[in-house]
């Protein structure tokens, strides 16, 4: 199908272009946040500079490790028509969590470059930046996801 | 705890499969007002639409429905000037509704309060929004994630820790049990369809053909909703009907909606794993402890044991609920389903008006759809669903994603 139509020319879905650009760090580079009181970590980032842990409203940008390893995995099981919405071109991508030195895991995250049968729980990987998708102006987005290290 | 708090009306909107079809030619106003004066119908001695001193409805929140001011939806009633708050909370946004209603009365503010819980498919500004924003939208939907990836996730480690077989066994059991309830029940969207798939031929699948296992696998039915109830001092109940049904307690809890939050959340005012009577090692994804949060200070309210409670009528079968309610051990809920526990003759009969699934699910009503079940149910009026042992019954939704269930609403209930 998406062979067919491999970028529809209409989206369903309403995206509004200033969300994108506000996180742009998170997405490109895995920038949380660091509160400055306690010390403590956030991802994704603290979007309303608060913690939870002490309430301080003083953060500063961390940039969190590009390597991490694999907490768990699944193939996509939703339906690429239902799945177009979102990225165009790819079917049955592998859904996983990945766990970062910090201790921090990103879920839902996308594994790349490899088959869901060479996938295994505590594989390294490490962060990529990929295409995503067209926004609503034609600019090509792009956001993280995670290949295997290869030893 | 404030004064007693007594369900004297309940009611809904047209749920039968002859008003599905329908669905689309009535606007959300309309049903709003169907399930309001069907609620003030059902009142045995009767109340006047000027009776009602405030009013507390709910809807899924974000993307669902336009116009949704709280003025329009009291002029729908027909019922201005009287007070309203409308709160958005998804899934379990009626049993917040419910428990800020419950609050009204027990407080000594409002006297008679209606509650409403609803939504609507076909009114809403973007279906795709609605279907995406329940996870975090700064992140994972833009990076094409949704509520369906999610779930994917979730079978994940469910098939971890109660293994492949057991889970979807479980879940073919509780599909089975979901026709037997809505062929006996009008009211039900599925009423009079017959269930499509035998347990037997299911699990023969599962290891022979798996993609067939999953083509044949019958999916929920989504819905509009509208229904709810009306609340009054218990001491004034029976000014209204002879059959009361008692509020013995109410809790809504939330977590954060991220979710891998327990995973890593490094806030210590709970010890999560001990929350949720989980092994720290096993803590995370799962593990709902909205879910045990809200169900522990329900239970606790209304000073009862899980072994006093004969109905559950949540709307979604979550595994972690019958474990937080501790009818079952930890990551026994699968086992429980398959021995047939949740059917009508087994320990806790479940979602017996059909869940949300065979009913409908309709997001913002699917909560109160079930409280209008326990209702029946605890008056004896459930006809050929109708429970053995019908005294005490608990209804419990989720919302949101962030740790199976960001948010959650609890009540129990008990027959007057």
């Amino acid at each position: 199908m998406y062979s067919a139509f491999p970028e529809p020319a209409y989206q369903i879905a309403v995206y509004r272009e200033p969300i994108y650009w506000r996180e742009r760090k998170g997405r490109y580079r895995l920038v949380g946040s660091k509160c400055k009181k306690c010390g403590e970590l956030w991802w994704p980032r603290r979007v309303s500079e608060v913690c939870p842990n002490c309430h301080s409203r003083d953060f500063e940008e961390y940039e969190f490790s590009h390597e991490g390893e694999v907490f768990s995995f699944m193939q996509d099981s939703v339906p690429a028509p239902l799945m177009g919405m979102h990225v165009y071109g790819r079917d049955r991508r592998i859904i996983a969590s990945v766990k970062l030195k910090e201790g921090v895991c990103i879920m839902p995250t996308e594994l790349v470059d490899c088959k869901l049968e060479e996938v295994k729980e505590g594989m390294k990987v490490r962060l990529v930046v990929r295409k995503l998708r067209r926004a609503n102006n034609g600019n090509w987005l792009y956001g993280y996801m995670w290949t295997p290290i290869k030893e | 705890m404030g004064r007693k708090v007594a369900v004297v009306g309940f009611g809904s909107m047209d749920n039968s499969p002859e008003a599905r079809r329908k669905d689309d030619l009535k606007s959300w106003r309309t049903k709003i007002a169907d399930a309001g004066y069907d609620i003030l119908a059902s009142v045995d001695k009767g109340m006047d639409p000027k009776d009602i001193q405030y009013i507390v409805t709910n809807y899924h929140g974000e993307a669902s429905v336009e116009g949704g001011s709280p003025a329009e939806i009291v002029d729908a009633l027909g019922m201005v000037p009287t007070g309203h708050s409308l709160i958005t909370d998804q899934c379990t946004g009626s049993g917040t509704s419910f428990h800020d209603a419950y609050t009204l009365v027990a407080s000594g503010l409002y006297d008679r309060v209606l509650q409403i819980g609803w939504d609507s498919r076909y009114d809403i500004l973007n279906r795709a929004d609605k279907r995406c924003l329940q996870s975090n939208v700064d992140f994972d939907y833009h990076l094409g994630f949704d509520h369906y990836h999610v779930t994917d996730m979730a079978n994940y480690f469910a098939y971890k820790y109660y293994g492949k077989r057991d889970t979807l066994e479980a879940l073919v059991t509780s599909i089975i049990l979901r026709y037997w309830y809505v062929n006996r029940n009008p009211r039900a969207g599925l009423y009079g369809v017959p269930c499509p798939i035998k347990k037997d031929e299911m699990m023969s699948l599962l290891d022979t053909n798996e993609e067939e296992f999953w083509r044949r696998l019958p999916r929920g039915l989504s819905t509009d909703g509208a229904s709810g109830v009306i609340l009054v001092p218990a001491e004034d109940a029976k000014k209204y009907t002879d059959t009361p049904v008692y509020v013995e307690g109410v809790a809504q809890k939330n977590t954060p909606n991220y979710p891998a939050w327990p995973m890593h959340y490094p806030v210590r005012k709970y010890s999560w794993p001990s929350v949720t009577n989980t092994p720290p090692d096993k803590f995370d994804f799962l593990c709902s402890p909205a879910v045990w949060l809200s169900t522990e200070e329900a239970m606790k309210r209304a000073k009862v044991e899980p072994k006093d409670i004969d109905l559950n009528e949540s709307p979604f079968l979550i595994f972690t609920f019958l474990e937080s309610m501790r009818v079952c051990p930890r990551f026994g809920a699968a086992k429980f389903i398959i021995e047939g526990e949740t059917a009508i003759d087994g320990r806790l009969p479940f979602s017996t008006y059909g869940g949300a699934d065979g009913f409908g699910k309709a997001s913002g009503a699917d909560w109160s759809n079930g409280c209008v079940e326990a209702v029946i149910q605890l008056r004896g009026q459930a006809g050929k669903r109708q429970a053995p042992k019908h005294e005490v019954a608990i209804i419990q939704g989720v919302g949101g994603v962030g740790g199976m269930g960001a948010m959650s609403a609890t009540a129990v209930l008990r027959g007057g």
